[in-house]
């Protein structure tokens, strides 16, 4: 790209005027003076002269195009072919005045302007040979244009050549300077951003001599460049890794590059830390000189994750466990092993007074051989610095520290209370060997920790609450409602053996009612008694030898009055079974429930039939009827507690909704399963399955007496048998 | 003081708060041909077992003063007595209950309510062991 300058633009006016004016008046200067001057060619080139000075003068060139600039230049030739014109002399004369612009336009011009300059100066030459011709231009004239034109374009070719060479490798020259300024600007910068940057940058050549260290790693490690440069970098390793560092150079050796590598370094005081490393080879040309090493401390993050640890450490031991002491020694080691404090403990009140005593109830303490002196240590602890504390903590509600303790090796203390809705629980306390206070992240942890140890232990005592309640529910129920119905059954029988003789047959129908009732009432006693040891969880059966047809036959002949006065046919159809292990008087309440409710349920005409038949190693009791059926959607629920179908709530059957409930939790204490299968308007069907286990004893001619106490006055079975 | 075998009938001492229960009770044993002495409270029922020396003795569990596991637990301490079949008559349906009348030395334990049949059984079946 030919590089032009701007003469006419740049220059200040008496510069960019002179050389036209000295052009011309060399021109002028250089014509004979004989004659000429007054004739009309000279009148012409001095007027044109005035134009070219005017305009270079006048116009504003920086808004024309650069190429403009050219065309003072090359009127010039216009008036030196006027003044040739005029003189009519020789070429030699003309020839110095042309190269001035000629060169001028070498010197500054493009190519093209050039190549115009050139040709116009050929035509200046060539023009009046060819129109005048000889005599006056004689032959050899044309050799001597032609001549002079060929050296004037060699000439001004040639400068423009070395012009432009020049301006080119002026123009590199400023690029690479700029380049040059640009580079040093910034390796600075490089230079400032490593230096002051938070991570630690380190060079080290092959041997792991340290050979730089920034401000990062001033930080990082404590020690400062001019105390670490020159020495090996194992001067950051901790006791008992000797093998780390010539591990990692073997590494660098074979080029490879090392990324996140977390591994612990020694500081300049002793302290340990834990760092993520980052190592490259260093290469300079082909020769690899050394490695970088970028190290960034990563403790915050480890902690936050221990923090994150102990968290979930504790939530699973509440969640996994149904007492505080069952949870706390757990609790305690998730606190302790994540956050790295060497023992945690946790203390309660005894009793509930505000007032009262705390008192440790579980201690945790890092593992190992250093037990027994942190055990000793935090002893004494205790006893020189922290009741305080602790009481402060518990009756104050907020966590507390000792930042150093300076006792037998355990430092630092932190107490956090364990809150609940009527002020602490609890305290929890964590006491480590190192100095400081504990940092505002473990705090949180804690805080976060002993809410949800204190909503555990809210939920605890409200459970054991609401069991002392259950507990005052079945005295009541055992006691004030059965030691009543004692005496009403017992004097109702005495009456009944005695005096029934004496009574009008009304008073001995009305004796009847009340002995009905009585019995009902009994029932509903020992109905609600056994739902609720069920829900308690502490139903159990005694299991014993049980003859189920037998069981079955009792059920059938009791239940053969009522069924007579409903109209419904009561059949029992028994496969001979050998005894299996059972509890016969819960397998009683079994067949009676389900046989009272097939008749209750069974219009008159029906029939209900129960069948005991020998299963896959199971006895099968099932009791089908001939009733109305119950409509799915209220099959699932049968079983439920207190819920009674719409058919028993409509027809007005009597009841309170315990008896299959009953029935099912018998079932399953036997490890039997029942199902119900029902078509409405068809009937329905129970079916119990009893897995079949070799009966537990011999059944005897006349049972023992039983170690439970029985209930056997409360199965109408039973009952009717006593009578 | 007389001892078991001098006796024409059984002595049996009865023990209950709730004079109800007590008199049928006693109404009953007396029936069955038992010599029936009653006690309303536990230590009424101790003192009356030392001076007596029964042949057996029913307790109810729940009395003021002392309860029945307290006077069985009596009973079995004392050296002179301590043979003595003891029945408890119990309210309970818990195991635990169950489990603590069997602590205290209870020879047998019967659910209230409880037939005339069932009572009497018992009784005779706790004076056959002994």
């Amino acid at each position: 790209m030919p590089v032009h300058t701007r003469l006419l633009t740049q220059l200040p006016l008496p510069r960019r005027v002179a050389p036209f004016v000295a052009a011309a008046l060399i021109a002028f200067a250089a014509i004979p003076l004989g004659g000429v001057y007054g004739t009309a060619e000279v009148g012409a080139a001095v007027a044109l002269t005035l134009v070219i000075l005017a305009a270079v003068a006048l116009v504003p060139w920086e808004r024309l195009p650069a190429w403009s600039e050219a065309t003072p230049v090359l009127a010039y030739f216009g008036v030196i072919v006027l003044l040739r014109q005029a003189e009519g002399g020789a070429v030699s004369g003309m020839g110095t005045l042309v190269l001035l612009p000629v060169f001028w336009l070498a010197l500054y011009g493009t190519r093209t302007e050039l190549v115009v300059a050139l040709g116009l100066v050929a035509l200046a030459f060539i023009l009046p040979i060819l129109l005048i011709g000889a005599p006056e231009y004689p032959d050899d004239e044309w050799r001597r244009a032609a001549l002079w034109v060929l050296l004037a374009s060699l000439v001004a070719f040639a400068v423009q050549q070395l012009v432009q060479a020049l301006h080119r490798r002026e123009a590199e020259a400023v690029r690479r300077t700029a380049e040059l300024d640009a580079a040093a600007s910034a390796s600075a910068s490089l230079v400032a951003i490593v230096s002051s940057s938070r991570d630690a940058i380190i060079g080290k050549d092959l041997e792991g001599t340290i050979r730089s260290w920034n401000q990062g790693a001033e930080r990082l490690y404590g020690y400062t460049a001019r105390e670490v440069i020159g020495k090996s970098i194992e001067v950051l390793i901790p006791p008992g890794r000797p093998d780390e560092v010539p591990a990692l150079l073997a590494r660098i050796r074979r080029g490879e590059r090392i990324e996140s590598y977390e591994t612990v370094r020694r500081r300049k005081d002793g302290t340990l830390v834990e760092v993520e490393l980052s190592i490259s080879p260093v290469i300079v040309g082909i020769e690899m000189t050394g490695a970088s090493v970028i190290a960034r401390d990563i403790s915050d993050r480890r902690r936050a994750e221990s923090y994150r640890r102990a968290q979930h450490s504790v939530a699973s031991a509440l969640a996994e466990s149904t007492t505080t002491g069952e949870a706390m020694p757990r609790l305690l080691a998730g606190i302790g092993g994540a956050t790295g404090w060497c023992v945690a403990a946790f203390w309660r009140p005894e009793g509930y007074a505000s007032s009262a005593a705390l008192r440790c109830t579980a201690v945790w303490h890092t593992p190992g051989a250093r037990a027994e002196r942190y055990e000793r240590a935090s002893i004494e602890v205790r006893r020189d610095h922290l009741a305080d504390l602790r009481e402060r903590v518990f009756v104050g509600g907020e966590a507390a520290w000792l930042e150093d303790a300076a006792t037998g090796g355990v430092h630092a203390a932190v107490c956090c209370p364990v809150l609940g809705h009527n002020g602490a629980l609890g305290v929890i306390e964590l006491l480590s060997d190192e100095t400081g206070p504990p940092s505002p992240r473990l705090l949180e942890v804690l805080e976060a920790i002993s809410r949800q140890l204190g909503q555990f232990i809210e939920r605890e005592r409200a459970e054991a609450e609401a069991e002392r309640l259950k507990a005052q529910f079945f005295a009541l129920v055992s006691h004030e409602l059965r030691t009543p119905l004692t005496s009403i059954i017992g004097y109702l029988d005495l009456v009944k053996e005695q005096e029934a003789t004496r009574l009008s047959a009304p008073g001995r129908d009305f004796l009847d009612v009340i002995d009905r009732n009585a019995a009902r009432l009994n029932q509903l006693v020992q109905d609600l008694l056994l739902v609720a040891q069920v829900e308690a969880g502490t139903f159990h059966v005694s299991l014993r030898s049980a003859d189920l047809p037998a069981i079955a036959h009792d059920s059938v002949a009791a239940a053969g009055p009522r069924a007579e006065q409903s109209g419904v046919e009561l059949r029992l159809r028994s496969d001979p079974l050998p005894a299996c292990a059972g509890d016969p008087e819960r397998l009683a309440q079994v067949l009676d429930n389900l046989v009272s409710n097939a008749i209750k349920f069974t219009p008159a005409g029906g029939r209900v039939e129960v069948r005991v038949v020998a299963g896959d190693g199971a006895a099968i009791i099932e009791v089908e009827d001939t009733g109305q059926g119950i409509p799915a959607t209220e099959q699932e629920r049968l079983f439920d507690r207190f819920y009674r179908s719409a058919r028993a709530r409509d027809s007005g059957v009597q009841g309170v909704g315990l008896g299959l409930s009953i029935v099912e939790a018998i079932v399953d204490a036997h490890s039997g399963r029942i199902d119900v299968e029902s078509e409405e308007g068809a009937g329905t069907t129970f079916r119990v399955e009893l897995p079949r286990r070799p009966s537990p004893d011999k059944p005897t001619a006349a049972p023992a007496p039983e170690k439970r106490g029985g209930d056997v006055a409360m199965s109408p079975a039973a009952r009717a048998a006593d009578r | 003081m007389t001892s078991a075998g001098d006796r024409d009938r059984p002595l049996v001492i009865v023990a209950d708060d709730d004079p109800d229960i007590l008199a049928l009770v006693s109404y009953r044993l007396g029936r069955a041909g038992y010599d029936v002495v009653p006690a309303e409270d536990g230590e009424e029922a101790l003192r009356l077992a030392r001076e007596l020396a029964p042949d057996l003795v029913l307790l109810d569990v729940r009395m003021p003063k002392l309860d029945g596991y307290g006077v069985a637990r009596g009973i079995r301490d004392d050296p002179a007595i301590s043979g003595t079949p003891v029945i408890l008559l119990t309210a309970s349906v818990r195991d635990e209950d169950f489990q603590r009348g069997l602590d205290a030395g209870a020879d047998d334990q019967v659910k209230k309510p409880f037939s005339p049949q069932e009572l009497t059984s018992r009784v005779e079946t706790a004076l056959e062991r002994r």
